[in-house]
């Protein structure tokens, strides 16, 4: 059996060392981190950790570059580390030497978008009036995003989901780096020179604010306003906010929100169909129910009916009224027959001849009624008129009458 | 390819306003009969533009200063 030959730590680190200090890499890189662990000697050396999401590294920066810094390092700050890297045997791990800082914080970005911000906002670039409709239902969908991203990966998951009804159209940009505005700004011109998709999307996905600084550049937002397409961005998570976003025609939170809204569903569209078929359904068999119902009534027997109905119920008026009328003329008739017997009798009671009928007389004078002992003598001839005749008589005695 | 688009739309649009005539019980019985015949074709054109919608994925690949739309293909697909 082969005896494996074995090494001191010493053999090792050094061997190790030198595998570090051949890569010309290694001995000069500029290393981009968060500053963690910071401890500022006395000595004026930095010790100090560089961290990201995944990982740490080592450093170690001397007075004698120390002194040269311009500014204050802190935990917490986001810096670009220039230096070497090499095997600190004592301790065994590798660190970075470091030449010089420069400070890549949140800070200076962070003031740097603000600014942008706030003077996009008065050119008026936000403005909800110039902000374009989005397409009901785009046949073709412009994608402006790195063709190997995590953000059409997720797009197109969402696409593959929804049983779509348009095609996409992906337009390959870097999404970071110095080339990334132009290429962008050249896809958004690709898309309104060829006229051929109804919506554009631009996606990225997570980063930090220089990781996504390309879309806040000065050309992208001009880009994005000047588009006669309209435009949805889905840059990074929901907290990340670049000035595309704001200028777009509308921004989705992430990519795969970008992808919910602009593409619609064949599933959709078929329910909207079918729900206007059945509603055009329903009014067409309303009306013909409706139309039914007229028919029906005016269906020849069935007018006869209604009319012989409408007939008798007037014939049985008509009989009730004739009644009422005639009991009301009766009634009056009786009424004028009584008065007239009545007035029959007073008549006759004040008639003369009633008078002569209970044995008064009427007495005269040379025709005249007789009614005074004044208008008469003795001797003369008077005529008295009782009921059944007339006797003529002469005056023998004139008495007058006592008060 | 965008005005068939367009045309897609607008058939869904009169398809919409149609049924809105129907619903609103304004029309004859003549009228009802003709905007319905009408109203079912739309449905019908606009069935099959559903059933040709192909899903579709392209990429734009840019050779010197032409463009060219080819089928993308997916890292990891075959």
């Amino acid at each position: 059996m082969l005896k494996m030959r074995s090494f001191s730590v010493s053999e090792v680190n050094q061997y190790i060392k030198r595998m570090i200090a051949s890569d010309p890499l290694m001995r000069h890189i500029i290393v981009e981190g968060e500053i963690s662990n910071l401890t500022k000697h006395s000595s004026g050396h930095y010790y100090f950790t560089l961290k990201d999401e995944s990982g740490k590294l080592s450093c170690v920066m001397f007075q004698s570059q120390t002194s040269q810094l311009t500014f204050k390092i802190e935990n917490g700050d986001k810096i670009a580390a220039v230096g070497q890297i090499n095997l600190y045997e004592r301790e065994g791990r590798y660190q970075l030497y470091v030449q010089d800082i420069e400070k890549k914080g949140l800070g200076a970005l962070h003031i740097a978008f603000e600014k942008l911000k706030k003077a996009y906002l008065e050119k008026g670039y936000f403005s909800k009036d110039h902000k374009k409709p989005l397409p009901h239902l785009p046949k073709r969908i412009g994608v402006i995003t790195s063709p190997t991203g995590a953000a059409i990966k997720d797009i197109i998951a969402v696409y593959k989901r929804r049983l779509p009804l348009s095609t996409l159209v992906i337009y390959p940009v870097r999404v970071q780096g110095a080339f990334s505005k132009d290429e962008i700004v050249k896809g958004i011109a690709y898309f309104n020179a060829k006229k051929d998709v109804d919506l554009v999307i631009i996606a990225r996905g997570g980063g930090s604010l220089e990781e996504l600084w390309s879309f806040n550049e000065a050309m992208v937002a001009e880009a994005i306003f000047t588009s006669k397409i309209p435009i949805i961005t889905g840059i990074g998570h929901e907290i990340d906010f670049t000035i595309a976003d704001f200028v777009a025609d509308y921004r989705a939170a992430t990519p795969s929100a970008a992808a919910e809204i602009a593409i619609i569903s064949k599933n959709e569209v078929a329910s909207l169909l079918e729900a206007e078929l059945n509603k055009m359904k329903r009014a067409l068999m309303r009306q013909v129910t409706l139309n039914q119902l007229v028919i029906a009534r005016s269906e020849p027997e069935r007018l006869k009916q209604f009319y012989l109905r409408k007939i008798e119920t007037l014939k049985q008026q008509n009989a009730r009224t004739y009644e009422t009328m005639t009991r009301a003329v009766e009634a009056t008739l009786s009424l004028y027959r009584e008065n007239l017997t009545l007035s029959k009798q007073r008549l006759h009671m004040l008639s003369p001849l009633g008078t002569l009928d209970r044995g008064y007389a009427v007495v005269k004078h040379h025709k005249q009624v007789l009614g005074s002992i004044e208008a008469i003598e003795k001797g003369d001839t008077i005529e008295i008129t009782v009921r059944d005749g007339e006797i003529k008589a002469t005056v023998n005695e004139i008495l007058i009458k006592n008060r | 390819m965008a005005s068939k688009k367009n045309h897609f739309e607008e058939k869904l649009n009169q398809l919409t306003s149609l049924s809105d005539q129907l619903e609103s019980g304004n029309l004859s019985l003549d009228e009802m009969l003709e905007a319905f015949e009408k109203g079912v074709k739309l449905y019908k054109e606009c069935h099959q533009v559903l059933t040709d919608a192909e899903a579709k994925i392209n990429l734009i690949m840019i050779d010197d200063d032409k463009a060219k739309e080819i089928p993308f293909v997916e890292k990891g697909e075959e």
